[in-house]
């Protein structure tokens, strides 16, 4: 492969670069310039005081929810990712021929739409709702299981729905890379289950697990519409609510809202770099 | 060159293994689709609830939701914009994936990280970040300004998508599609193209529902105009009723319409 | 990309109607000054107020709407906006200060007609900051039928210069199935500590809703304004009743929505327009205030934002919504009490009877324009403001 930065690298990467730069980086630089500022009553008084972001890490609140936001990701992520890496397996060695048609159908159910989803759960897990129907129908149950809609488990069982069609895709596109010669070859040295995958899969696909990694990650912690949805009294507040509220929600401080961007971006970028790290690690046994 | 697909072999193991196998993606099938069968049977129940019983079946709903003409302009608006969004995304980022596979590993690693970034940033504070920014240079919001918006919060998903399948795709064979004289429109049309293009779909895909998701970059930088997520998330003030189950019905059917035909399109061409 | 230079073209060409239209309102208000009362008279009557005016040519196209979704009027005033023409173009907030986030973001120049609560825009105004437009009154002839509560109310009226136009008032009562509690709700917000309502309580997820209605629960005399300690004791109070606490609603209709799905039988910082959302939905409710803690008032107004390009559609439509028959049918609709005093003898006696409307003949306007429910936007001194109120409300939910 060649490794020079030739022109027609930079020909190729421009285009998406200057979209970026010009879309991204300058409105972003100018919301880091204003997680500087102090808010005063409806007005932002321009400045240079890190007073947010010591808010950000040392008040009663703030840590809380940070520490929070990033759990919810992780442990979305990380119930995601094995899911999604068995399906794409099985899509591409087990029903190699309608593997495909798989995908196609698992991505269909994107098209119905997230916050109607949202709403759907409800009907599936509510009291009243079909899971229970369902349950007392076949006489398992004798009452509504109340606890299934506004819990924690809610919460998981809706991110997971939405986010497992979008982890799938990467860790399959990868896996389109590994041949079947791959396979039949570790086989017979010796390598299956378990240690086939960890030892020659794994490795090979690494990148699209690590970026179906990143993706549900970093999407579980960006959302805070499941868990005030079907979270419950204890399922709310993740960094996306305070940030809401920080620019449009009553007594909104702009400035504290863009530092509380910045922290949490930071801290997701931190953790996806352990984690791909980690990851590597592990394969590589 | 590695083979697309290789003959049958014993790879997916054995008869009961493949049982196993066919249980756990129904599972996850019947996960997935759960919500969706719930959504498309309610908007054509009688009940307003979205809840047991079902008492009868109707059409009213998508009656309703077709009388509104807001709903109609915010279809249009929002079909529009993922389709542009789908476009712009992938022309953007297939160039870009490829252009990553001939820089060096650090340089790559980093560019692909930073990609990344506008995923990690909460959607609001793009959106927010995208109208000062449009204000600041003058330019009104509208339309335009939420198709950059989505094709923003898209692109990452598209290149990490791509970048996922690229990573190992072997270079050597365009050089030598090269040294037989094709040019480079045609080595990307003869053989580069048809090796990506299902992960090419499934980035146009993902984009296209991404965009149609998109509420909250949308909401600041729409100005006046409507789109499907804008205005059921405004219709929630009421809290959600079976047109909006109708809307949505409506887009999957048509969207799974266009997937289909695309896919019809594709393998008669092949 | 054409759309953009449309919409460009649009903006610049509105600029100059703004202009034009400037000088035709004062053409039209000295033809009011001339017509006298008989002007006003004749402009009572719906969709004539722009005749009487003499520039209804200048109706017609766009208005741009942000507020609550249903304020809007769809229906009240679907004829009026057909036969002039006029595309109404909603655009639905969550909360009111959105609608200022948007004006600050580039939204400027784009909006026109705006709904709010008072008490944010009685905060807006008193920070002066540039956002609403000064009405002239001469351009809404239907609004001198207001209460006289809403004619010197400190949120329509800043320094001589009217800037609202309130639309409906109403209170913030507890919403139930009568069929669980035929007693309705107990007398204090504190009693929801005890055990009997655990997994049937749903609250609106809003800070000052929640905080406010138990500061008043705490005995204190002005729960908009609290110090530090009373704002922990407040949260204390309302930790005892989370246990029995379900589920937050998102907004009004979501709070109705667990409801109607069994999920919940008592919602707490209610609206009796929910009474109509839940009937919908086959479900009848009822709704009533704790005894002896009461609930607090609101009041929801129509502003016009600075630089509104459609200013002509917006003051026309307010004038139509201030006509005693459209503003008695969004009341109806909207489950709330009418602004316009001849509005009242039109609401059927049961819309009639949902509200106390002493409050609003009294000239001072009474309770409604005394109380205050949101606290301040900063601190000041020992009382603290907004921000306080907000985390203590996440350090609530996350307890």
């Amino acid at each position: 492969m060649t490794a020079r930065p030739s022109t027609a690298a930079v020909r190729q990467i421009g285009p998406a670069t200057g979209f970026f730069l010009v879309f991204f980086v300058v409105p972003l630089a100018i919301l880091f310039a204003m997680s500087f500022w102090t808010q005063d009553g409806f007005e932002r008084i321009p400045g240079f005081d890190l007073a947010n972001y010591l808010k950000a890490t040392t008040s009663r609140l703030y840590p809380a929810v940070l520490l929070r936001t990033i759990l919810v990701g992780f442990v979305t992520a990380a119930i995601v990712v094995p899911v999604a890496y068995a399906l794409a397996w099985l899509m591409r060695f087990t029903f190699e021929r309608r593997g495909r048609l798989i995908l196609g159908v698992v991505l269909i159910s994107l098209f119905s739409g997230y916050l109607v989803r949202i709403y759907a759960w409800r009907t599936i897990l509510g009291t009243e709702g079909l899971l229970n129907a369902a349950l007392l129908q076949l006489g398992l149950i004798s009452e509504p299981i109340t606890a299934l809609i506004f819990s924690p488990w809610a919460v998981m069982i809706v991110l997971v729905g939405l986010l497992l069609p979008l982890a799938v895709l990467p860790i399959w596109s990868a896996m389109t890379n590994v041949g079947r010669d791959h396979v039949e070859g570790a086989r017979d040295l010796g390598a299956t289950g378990l240690r086939l995958h960890r030892t020659i899969i794994l490795p090979m696909v690494l990148p699209g697990v690590g970026t179906a990694f990143a993706l549900s990650f970093v999407l579980a912690a960006g959302d805070f519409v499941v868990p005030t949805m079907v979270g419950g009294a204890q399922g709310g507040t993740m960094v996306g609510n305070l940030i809401a509220n920080e620019f449009r929600g009553s007594g909104a401080d702009w400035p504290m809202g863009a530092a509380l961007a910045f922290v949490i971006m930071g801290l997701l970028v931190l953790v996806h770099l352990v984690t791909t790290r980690l990851l590597r690690v592990v394969t590589r046994w | 060159m590695r083979p697309a697909r290789d003959d049958a072999g014993s790879a997916g193991g054995s008869r009961a293994g493949r049982i196993v196998a066919a249980l756990f993606v129904a599972v996850v099938l019947l996960y997935l689709f759960a919500p969706v069968v719930v959504t498309v049977l309610f908007s054509l129940t009688t009940s307003p609830r979205l809840s047991l019983p079902i008492e009868g079946l109707t059409l009213d709903w998508y009656r309703e939701a077709f009388a509104n003409p807001i709903f109609t302009i915010a279809l249009t608006n929002s079909l529009l914009l993922a389709a542009i969004t789908a476009l712009v995304s992938v022309g953007l980022g297939v160039p870009f994936a490829f252009g990553l596979l001939r820089l060096r590993g650090r340089t790559r690693g980093t560019l692909v990280t930073a990609s990344l970034l506008p995923a990690a940033v909460p959607a609001l504070v793009l959106g927010i970040a995208l109208a000062v920014f449009f204000s600041g240079i003058g330019v009104a919001q509208g339309l335009p300004n939420a198709a950059i918006g989505h094709i923003l919060v898209a692109l990452p998903f598209v290149i990490l998508t791509l970048n996922a399948r690229l990573e190992t795709f072997d270079l050597s064979c365009l050089e030598a599609a090269r040294d037989l004289g094709a040019s480079p429109w045609q080595t990307f049309r003869d053989i580069t193209f048809p090796l990506i293009r299902p992960s090419v779909l499934g980035a146009a895909l993902l984009a296209a529902a991404l965009s149609l998701d998109e509420f909250v970059v949308t909401w600041f930088n729409v100005g006046n105009q409507q789109t499907l997520p804008v205005l059921i998330w405004g219709l929630l003030r009421r809290g959600i009723d079976p047109t909006v189950n109708a809307l949505a019905t409506v887009v999957l059917l048509s969207l799974t319409g266009l997937v289909l035909g695309a896919a019809l399109i594709a393998r008669r061409r092949a | 990309m054409d759309d953009r230079i449309r919409q460009l073209l649009n903006a610049r060409l509105n600029a100059d109607v703004t202009r034009r239209q400037l000088l035709q309102g004062l053409g039209g208000m000295a033809a009011i000054t001339v017509v006298g009362a008989g002007g006003v008279r004749a402009a009572s009557r719906p969709g004539s107020a722009a005749a009487a005016r003499g520039h209804q040519q200048t109706l017609g196209g766009p208005l741009n709407f942000l507020g609550y979704e249903g304020e809007e009027a769809p229906n009240v005033a679907a004829d009026f906006l057909a036969s002039n023409g006029i595309t109404m173009q909603p655009s639905y907030v969550g909360a009111a200060d959105e609608a200022l986030t948007r004006f600050q973001t580039g939204g400027r120049g784009q909006m026109d007609l705006m709904a709010a609560n008072k008490d944010f825009q009685r905060s807006v105004l008193d920070a002066g900051i540039e956002f609403m437009m000064p009405l002239d009154p001469a351009r809404i002839p239907n609004a001198a039928g207001l209460w006289p509560a809403f004619r010197v109310a400190p949120w329509v009226v800043r320094d001589g210069v009217q800037y609202t136009v309130p639309l409906i008032w109403g209170d913030e009562p507890c919403i139930y199935d009568p069929a669980k509690w035929p007693e309705g709700p107990p007398a204090k917000y504190t009693d929801f500590a005890d055990p009997k309502w655990a997994g049937e309580l749903v609250w609106l997820d809003d800070p000052f809703t929640n905080i406010w209605l138990y500061g008043q629960s705490l005995g204190y005399a002005d729960p908009s304004k609290i110090t530090r300690e009373q704002l922990d004791a407040v949260v204390q109070a309302m930790l005892a009743s989370k246990p029995n606490v379900v589920a937050y609603g998102a907004s009004l209709g979501d709070m109705v929505d667990i409801m109607v799905r069994g999920e919940a039988s008592m919602g707490i910082g209610g609206w009796a327009g929910q009474l109509t959302i839940a009937r919908e939905k086959g479900k009848e409710f009822a709704v009533k205030s704790p005894e002896i803690d009461g609930t607090f008032y609101w009041s929801d107004a129509y502003a016009i934002a600075l630089d509104a390009p459609n200013l002509d559609n917006a003051y026309a439509f307010i004038d139509f919504m201030m006509s005693p028959e459209a503003n008695a049918q969004i009341a109806t609709e909207l489950g709330s009490a009418c602004t316009i005093e001849a509005a009242f003898d039109i609401l059927d006696a049961e819309t009639q009877a949902m509200f106390p409307y002493d409050v609003v003949r009294a000239e001072d306007g009474g309770v409604l324009n005394t109380q205050v429910v949101i606290p301040p936007q900063e601190d000041e001194g020992d009382i603290v403001g907004a921000g306080a109120w907000s985390e203590a409300w996440q350090e609530f939910k996350l307890s």
